[in-house]
């Protein structure tokens, strides 16, 4: 009689053992690898996906190369995430747009977050950008914006500062091999001693040894909790900051006397942007270092202030026409005017919101110019956490004007990289 | 017991083995157990995974890029990126992708014929210092001369560029010409040279005596890199010092790239009769021994020492750490670049080319020559370790007794040992 109950205690211990595996399994099968069929309907599917382009196996191709690195390479592949990371690193940085890219879980969820207001890491909006090797970096590291209340903002740290060097380690960037290219043609043209030149080139050798990618910067002041010195070029001088990171939390409204500040468009903030809009008292809006949001809240925002119908518009591919944006529904009174004040650090949708509200309702916007970084932005979450984004296309306003500003430094540096590649 | 006990064991027993079930793969794994991912289970919800698969990956990326991106990019573009990303995870150095273009050059290069103008180039700060000009070559035809400064390449600037970068820009196809602007410290004012490029036949080893008069006679040869003629051109070199009675022998491996593994065997054959030099693994393979051939050193017994730099590389290291091992040779210079791997390469459909690491060398005495790094790029281990460490003078030429403070270390290295 024992003996039976030991062995059905046995037998449910087993039962339970592989259900509850079976359930694990499950949950996580959303991963795994093409079924032949799946392969071909991809690789059917991208042979009319552009007309100039010629057909290529692309998907075909890639799993090749993958099957044969995970089959020969000297080492055994553990980490099978990486190599799909990597590869979404690459491929999306390749397409040289500013807010295309692939951020792994934790850049993902830091960058996810500062759509919604938490602003980790020193709590700052940056702008990276990367061209492939061999072109290097095409910007230099700048402040957008600064959250308000947060660990950048009170150690002095604007919009504007160009971060040079992080705890010792400098940031890659384009100007150091402009100033060896520089130097080098004053030497050639015997405008610089040969002494000078080479103290030049083993200063730019000694900070080379010592650098950080622009990725690797970004994610550093982005992410984490320990302290850090960071040194700034501000105009012609260099600053240096003691850091300490952390998360900082940002609502989204403050009233401040007859001015609506508003911080970003993270969720929540269009309703709140309304109701205060709606109660009339103010006559400032105040978007300064607004770093954007979601459109989704700028338009619920809009609903209280301007009539419906089209308050600006998008280009979905350089060559496209615009496209109109309409607001469904809007406000039946009469606009009042506001004045809207803006700068540098006012970015993406806050743009789209502030030239709304001047093409619309005839506001005033004072300050400025806005960051110039309006772009439509798809995100797609992956299952283990990280995620990427595409720019889907840029705003332009009513006019027909557009609220990206292409830098030309951006254009030189993809030039340049594609140059050396042929 | 009580059979409601015996039934409630049993109940718990089989909830256990659900919960130690669903925590397996974490325990086993090392991590803390997810047990609140058994409830979102119970309900029916997806955990993240811990997996992310790259074809997958790629495939929907790509898709949502051509959907959706604002801007054009090619499918092949992408994906050649795409691979490159993928590779790039691996963090070997020597495992990468060769788009077509790149592949065709590079292929014409391992077949010897070369085209350009026959100078070879270093490292400097201004753009790339001409080291040697081959004989009969377009170079030596307009009068460019060793140390002169390349500085700019069809009239743009070449400072700060990779030195691949530079003999690449220089490089063309047959009967074309190319523009240079050259720094000469005896001359005022840039000098500027038009040079037509064509095919140049390429010397790898040169041997030269130092000493003489009044002082013993020590033979130099510089082996630039381990290709296919190697052996002939070494022996003939080699038999052309000795006949001039040299008591020691400097081989400069300097800037050696490597090139065939079969070579640096042979050549440690004229000094080590039938050891052996290298092992080869293979992931998951049997051990290849690679043993010098018998009956070719010919009873050599003068002192030998090899100069290395952080560019020997690949066979260079073999060579250099096999005669080190046993003995044979003194090293002097600096520590070697750490390449002790073999690469495959392979031909896709498209004409590009995957090159990829699959097996690693490993010296008679065990280590392997393979660089490792920390994650900041210092060093842990990894090349050859000179004897003698002697670090180049700034503007030392090799082979020139007044400036190569290295060569003079290993001369007299030989000296003392007479």
């Amino acid at each position: 009689m024992k003996t039976i109950w030991i062995a059905l205690s046995f037998v449910a211990a087993c039962t339970g053992i592989i259900l509850g595996t079976g359930l694990r399994a499950r949950q996580e099968s959303s991963s795994g690898l093409f079924s032949t069929s799946e392969l071909l309907a991809l690789r059917s599917g991208t042979s009319n996906s552009s007309d100039e382009a010629p057909w290529f196996p692309a998907t075909a191709y890639y799993d090749q190369v993958r099957r044969i690195v995970e089959a020969e390479y000297v080492v055994p592949i553990t980490d099978k995430s990486e190599m799909a990371r990597s590869s979404l690193r690459y491929l999306l940085r390749s397409l040289g747009d500013p807010e295309t890219r692939y951020y792994d879980p934790e850049q993902w969820q830091a960058y996810t977050g500062r759509l919604q207001g938490t602003f980790e890491g020193i709590g700052a909006d940056m702008l990276a950008l990367e061209t492939m090797s061999p072109g290097g970096p095409a910007l230099p590291l700048t402040v957008i914006s600064v959250a308000p209340g947060g660990p950048a903002e009170r150690a002095g740290i604007k919009s504007g500062d160009v971060i040079e060097s992080i705890d010792g380690r400098w940031v890659a960037s384009r100007s150091l091999f402009d100033e060896l290219q520089q130097a080098s043609d004053q030497f050639t043209a015997g405008k610089l001693s040969r002494k000078r030149y080479d103290e030049i080139w083993q200063g730019v050798r000694d900070r080379s040894e010592r650098m950080m990618s622009v990725d690797e910067a970004v994610n550093k002041l982005q992410t984490g909790s320990e302290s850090s010195e960071i040194e700034v070029m501000r105009g012609k001088e260099l600053l240096k900051f003691s850091v300490q990171r952390m998360v900082t939390e940002v609502a989204p409204v403050a009233v401040a006397g007859d001015t609506i500040i508003i911080h970003h468009f993270g969720p929540g903030s269009g309703q709140e942007i309304a109701d205060l809009l709606r109660i009339g008292r103010a006559s400032k809006i105040d978007l300064r270092g607004n770093p954007g949001g979601s459109i989704e809240e700028v338009e619920t925002a809009l609903q209280a202030v301007i009539r419906s119908g089209t308050y600006a518009q998008v280009k979905s591919d350089p060559g496209a026409p615009l496209e109109k944006i309409t607001l469904a529904s809007g406000s039946t009174q009469k606009p009042k005017v506001y004045t809207v004040l803006v700068d540098k650090g006012t970015a993406r949708e806050a743009e789209v919101f502030a030239v709304a509200l001047r093409d619309v309702a005839g506001a005033k916007l004072e300050g400025g110019p806005m960051a110039g970084l309006a772009r439509r932005v798809q995100r797609y979450a992956l299952p283990d956490g990280s995620g990427y984004a595409i720019t889907s296309g840029h705003y332009y306003d009513l006019a027909g004007k557009p609220l990206v500003r292409e830098d030309e430094r951006v254009k030189k540096a993809r030039q340049d990289a594609l140059e050396m590649v042929r | 017991m009580t059979s409601s006990v015996k039934v409630l064991v049993a109940v718990a027993t089989f909830v256990g083995g659900i919960v130690g079930g669903y925590a397996w793969k974490d325990i086993s794994s090392g991590s803390a157990p997810n047990l609140a991912g058994l409830g979102a289970a119970m309900r029916g919800e997806k955990l993240p995974s811990a997996e992310l698969s790259p074809t997958r990956s790629v495939a929907e990326a790509m898709s949502a890029i051509d959907s959706v991106f604002y801007g054009t990019a090619t499918r092949q573009d992408l994906t050649y990126d795409a691979v490159a990303g993928m590779l790039a995870s691996l963090e070997d150095p020597h495992t990468m992708l060769m788009e077509p273009a790149l592949a065709e050059r590079f292929e014409e290069k391992n077949t010897g014929h070369y085209v350009g103008i026959g100078a070879e180039l270093t490292r400097d700060p201004l753009g790339a210092k001409i080291k040697r000009i081959f004989k009969n070559s377009p170079a030596q035809g307009v009068q460019l001369k060793p140390n002169d400064i390349v500085t700019h390449v069809d009239g743009r600037s070449v400072a700060g560029r990779d030195l691949l970068e530079v003999s690449e820009s220089i490089r063309g196809e047959a009967g074309t010409t190319v523009r240079l602007t050259v720094f000469r410290e005896s001359a005022g004012t840039p000098l500027r040279f038009t040079v037509r490029r064509r095919a140049v036949d390429i010397q790898d080893v040169y041997g030269s005596i130092y000493g003489g008069e009044n002082q013993a006679r020590i033979g130099y040869l510089e082996v630039r890199s381990f290709s296919e003629t190697i052996m002939s051109q070494f022996d003939e070199e080699l038999a052309a010092i000795e006949s001039k009675g040299i008591r020691g022998l400097v081989i400069d491996m300097r800037g050696n790239p490597g090139g065939l593994l079969s070579a640096a065997v042979e050549m440690c054959g004229r000094f080590l009769d039938g050891k052996t030099i290298t092992t080869m693994k293979v992931r998951g393979g049997q051990p290849e021994e690679f043993v010098s051939p018998s009956g070719w050193s010919d009873n050599r017994t003068y002192p030998v020492v090899i100069l290395i730099d952080e560019n020997s590389a690949s066979a260079a290291e073999i060579f250099a750490g096999a005669m080190k091992d046993y003995r044979r040779a003194t090293i002097v210079g600096k520590r070697s670049y750490g390449k002790g791997s073999v690469q495959r390469m392979l031909g896709m459909a498209d004409g590009s080319q995957i090159k990829l690491t699959i097996a690693r060398y490993y010296l008679p005495n065990g280590e392997s020559i393979q660089r490792r790094e920390t994650d900041e790029g210092e060093f842990i281990s990894g090349g050859i370790q000179p004897d003698f460490e002697v670090t180049k003078d700034r503007l030392a030429v090799n082979g020139d007794l007044n400036t190569d403070n290295q060569l003079r270390k290993a001369l007299s290295i030989i000296r003392s040992k007479l």
